[in-house]
C-alpha cells in the first residue's frame, strides 16, 4: 500500500532529474523534422530518445514511491565548491593567465577541498607539479598552451 | 591458418625501440593509476588521449591498452597489502589476499597475482589472434541491420551486467544515447540540442564527458570518504611461492583465465564481474570452504587471473566488429577516431601492422608487467604513502590540461566542471555512469546505421527480423532481457552484486 510518506527519495528525486532534462531536451526539438520512417529526420531519433528518458524517469520516480529506499544522501559542498571552483578558474585562466599561474591557482584552490591540508607540504609539492607539467607538456610534447601571463 | 606468421608480422612491428618504450611507458602508467585508489583506466586513459596525437596509430593504441591491463596488475597490490582495491576490479583480493599479507604471506600473494594474471594475458592475447580473424570474417557480411542489431544487443549486455537496478541501468543508456546526439545532425547538417552554444556544435567531446564523469566525480566521492590507508608495516620477504602453492593455484588459474576471456568478450564490464564469478566458483569447488577469507591462495589467484584475461579478450568486438563491450573500450574507440581509424573488421584487412602488432604489444607488455609488479614492489608500496590531499589536485591539474589541450577550448574546461557535477549527482542517487558513456560512443553509429537499415528496408522495420545474423542478435538481447527479469535470476543476481559491497 502507498503511503503518503516517499518511501525513497533517492529514486524520487533522481527519477524527476530525469524528466527535467528529457523535458529540456524535447523543447529544443521543436524546430527538427521529423521525418518519416523510411526516410529518418533529424528530430526522429533524439525525440524517441527524449521520451524514453522520460518515461524511465517517471517509472523510477514512481517505483520510489511505492517501494521502499534509500534516503537522499548528504551533498558534499565543502568538497564540491574548491573543486569545481578549481576547475572553473583554470577554465578562464589558462588563456590569459598562462600554465603555470592557472595550474598553481587550481592546486590551491582545490587544495581547500582537503580534509586534513598541510598548506607547506601543498605549496612545495604544488611548485614541483607545475615545473612538472610545463616540461611535460611544454617542453616535451609542444603543446600551443602560453606559460607566462600574455601582457 | 596463418596465425603465426601473422603474429611475426606483429611481433616484428611491436619490438621497435619506439613502440618498446611505449609499451613499457603504459604498462608503468596502468601499473601506477592500479595501485593508486581513486584513479581508474577510464580517467587516465582520457588524460592522456591529447598526447597520444602526436604518436603513430600504433604506438598510441599499444600504449593506451597497455594501462587498461597493467591496472588489472597493479590493482592487486593495493588489495593485498592495504584491503583496499587499487581498482574496481580487484575488490575481491581483498579479501583472501589481505588475509595472506596478514598472516605473513604478502609475497606469495603478490606472486600469484602477478603470475596467474601473466598467464591469463597469454591466454588470452593468442584467443584474440585466434579469434579475431574469424569474427571479423564474420563481420564483413554485416549491413546496416546487423549492425543495429549487435550494438542492441551491446548495450542490453551493458545494463545486464552492470551492477544495480536494470532500470535505471538502462535510463542511462538512453540519457547516453540521448547525449550523442548532441551537434550537427549526420545527413542534414542541423544543429540538434545545442542550445546555440558553438562550441558544441561539432558534438560533446567525449574525453570531456568521461574526464567530467568518471575522473572529477570520481574526486569528490573519495574526499567525502576520506579513508585512512594503512599500509602493511615490515619488509615484503620470500615473494616465490612455495611448489605446494603452485600445485593449489593452477586449477584455479585455469578456471579464472577461462571465465575471463568469456566474461571479457560479452559486452558489459569483463574486468569487474569475472573475478566474482571466479571467486564463487572457486569457493563452490573448494574441498574446505572455511578456509575463503582466511587466506586462501586459490582465491587470489582465481579472480587476479580472470580480470586480467577480460580486460585482453574485451578487445575482440572492439577489433573485429568495432563495438567497444565496455566503456574503457569506449575510449579506445576515440583513441582510434583520432588517429583516423575506423574500428571495425576492415582494420584487420586494411591495416594488418596495426592489430597485430597491438596483439603482440599485449603479450610483450605483460611480460613487462611482472617485472614491473613483482621485483619493484617496494616502490608502488612507498607511492602508496602518497596522502590523497596531494594526490586529488595532480589529478584534477592533469584532467584540466588533458581536456583544454584537444581543441584549446575553455568551454570544454568548464563542461568537464558540469559534467563532474552530473556525476556526482548520478553516484548519490546509484545511478551508473559506465553504461552511459558506452551508449554516447555507440550512439550515432546506432542511429546512423537505423537510418541506412529504414532506407533499405523502405521503412518497414520487420527487416531487423528477416535478416538471419540480425534476427539471432535480437534474439540473444531478448533472452539477456528475460533472463534478467526472471524472479529467481533477479535474486541471484542481487546477490552477487550484494557481496561486492
Amino acid at each position: 500500500m502507498a503511503s503518503p510518506r516517499i518511501r525513497s527519495p533517492q529514486d524520487v528525486v533522481g527519477g524527476l532529474a530525469l524528466v527535467v532534462v528529457a523535458a529540456v531536451a524535447w523543447s529544443q526539438l521543436g524546430e527538427l523534422k521529423m521525418g518519416t520512417a523510411m526516410r529518418m529526420g533529424p528530430g526522429y531519433f533524439p525525440t524517441v530518445l527524449s521520451w524514453l528518458v522520460g518515461l524511465f524517469g517517471l517509472f523510477i520516480a514512481g517505483r520510489g514511491l511505492v517501494h521502499d529506499g534509500p534516503p537522499l544522501d548528504r551533498w558534499g559542498w565543502r568538497h564540491i565548491i574548491p573543486v569545481i571552483g578549481a576547475i572553473v578558474l583554470f577554465a578562464f585562466a589558462i588563456r590569459p593567465l598562462g600554465l603555470v599561474l592557472s595550474g598553481a591557482g587550481i592546486v590551491l584552490v582545490a587544495s581547500f577541498a582537503a580534509p586534513d591540508l598541510r598548506w607547506r607540504e601543498t605549496i612545495i609539492f604544488g611548485g614541483a607539479l607545475v615545473l612538472f607539467t610545463v616540461l611535460l607538456f611544454k617542453v616535451a610534447l609542444g603543446l600551443p598552451f602560453a606559460v607566462w601571463p600574455r601582457f | 591458418m596463418d596465425v603465426f606468421s601473422n603474429l611475426a608480422m606483429g611481433f616484428g612491428a611491436a619490438f621497435t625501440p619506439l613502440n618498446l618504450g611505449l609499451c613499457f611507458i603504459g604498462a608503468l602508467v596502468g601499473t601506477l593509476i592500479g595501485v593508486l585508489p581513486g584513479l581508474g583506466p577510464i580517467a587516465t586513459i582520457a588524460i592522456l588521449l591529447p598526447i597520444t596525437f602526436y604518436l603513430d596509430p600504433l604506438g598510441a593504441l599499444i600504449m593506451l591498452a597497455g594501462i587498461y591491463y597493467g591496472a588489472q596488475y597493479g590493482g592487486s597490490t593495493t588489495a593485498i597489502l592495504v584491503n583496499m582495491p587499487g581498482e574496481t576490479s580487484s575488490v575481491v583480493t581483498t579479501l583472501d589476499g589481505h588475509q595472506m599479507a596478514k598472516q605473513g604471506r604478502a609475497g606469495p600473494a603478490l606472486a600469484i597475482a602477478a603470475l596467474g594474471s601473466f598467464f591469463a594475458g597469454t591466454v588470452a592475447t593468442f584467443m584474440i589472434a585466434l579469434f579475431g580473424p574469424l569474427l571479423a570474417a564474420l563481420a564483413q557480411k554485416f549491413g546496416p541491420a546487423e549492425y543495429f542489431s549487435l550494438m542492441l544487443l551491446g548495450l542490453v549486455g551493458a545494463t545486464v551486467l552492470a551492477s544495480g537496478s536494470v532500470v535505471k541501468a538502462v535510463s542511462m543508456i538512453l540519457l547516453g544515447l540521448l547525449l550523442g546526439t548532441v551537434g550537427s545532425d549526420l545527413e542534414s547538417g542541423e544543429p540538434r540540442l545545442t542550445f546555440g552554444i558553438p562550441q558544441i556544435a561539432e558534438g560533446i567531446n567525449f574525453t570531456t564527458l568521461a574526464v567530467g564523469l568518471f575522473g572529477v566525480a570520481e574526486i569528490l566521492r573519495n574526499l567525502e570518504k576520506h579513508e585512512e590507508r594503512t599500509v602493511l608495516p615490515g619488509h615484503i620477504h620470500g615473494l616465490m611461492p612455495t611448489w605446494h602453492d603452485i600445485k593449489q593455484c593452477f586449477p584455479a588459474v585455469l578456471r579464472g583465465t577461462g571465465i575471463g576471456s568469456i566474461l571479457g568478450i560479452l559486452p558489459g564490464n569483463g574486468a569487474v564481474l569475472a573475478p566474482y564469478a571466479s571467486y564463487t566458483l572457486e569457493k563452490k569447488l573448494a574441498k574446505d570452504r572455511s578456509r575463503f577469507g582466511k587466506g586462501a591462495i586459490e582465491g587470489v589467484a582465481g579472480p587476479e587471473s580472470a580480470n586480467n584475461a577480460g580486460a585482453q579478450t574485451s578487445f575482440i568486438p572492439l577489433l573485429t566488429l568495432g563495438i567497444p563491450p565496455n566503456a574503457v573500450m569506449a575510449m579506445m574507440v576515440g583513441a582510434m577516431t583520432i588517429q583516423g581509424i575506423v574500428p571495425g573488421p576492415t582494420v584487420m584487412t586494411e591495416n594488418p601492422t596495426l592489430f597485430w602488432g597491438m596483439i603482440a604489444s599485449m603479450w610483450i607488455g605483460n611480460a613487462m608487467l611482472v617485472i614491473i609488479n613483482l621485483p619493484l614492489v617496494g616502490i608502488w608500496v612507498r607511492l602508496l604513502k602518497v596522502p590523497y590531499r596531494l594526490l586529488y589536485p595532480a589529478i584534477l591539474l592533469f584532467c584540466c590540461i588533458g581536456v583544454y589541450s584537444i581543441n584549446s577550448s575553455y568551454f570544454d574546461v568548464v563542461l568537464v566542471a558540469i559534467f563532474g557535477v552530473v556525476g556526482y549527482f548520478l553516484m548519490k542517487h546509484h545511478f551508473e555512469p559506465a553504461p552511459l558513456l558506452l551508449a554516447f560512443v555507440l550512439g550515432p553509429l546506432l542511429e546512423e546505421n537505423l537510418r541506412r537499415a529504414m532506407l533499405i528496408a523502405r521503412g518497414d522495420p520487420t527487416i531487423f527480423v528477416t535478416r538471419p545474423i540480425s534476427l539471432v542478435l535480437l534474439l540473444v538481447a531478448a533472452g539477456l532481457l528475460a533472463l534478467v527479469l526472471l524472479p529467481s535470476i533477479r535474486k541471484r543476481r542481487e546477490e552477487v552484486f550484494h557481496e561486492e559491497e
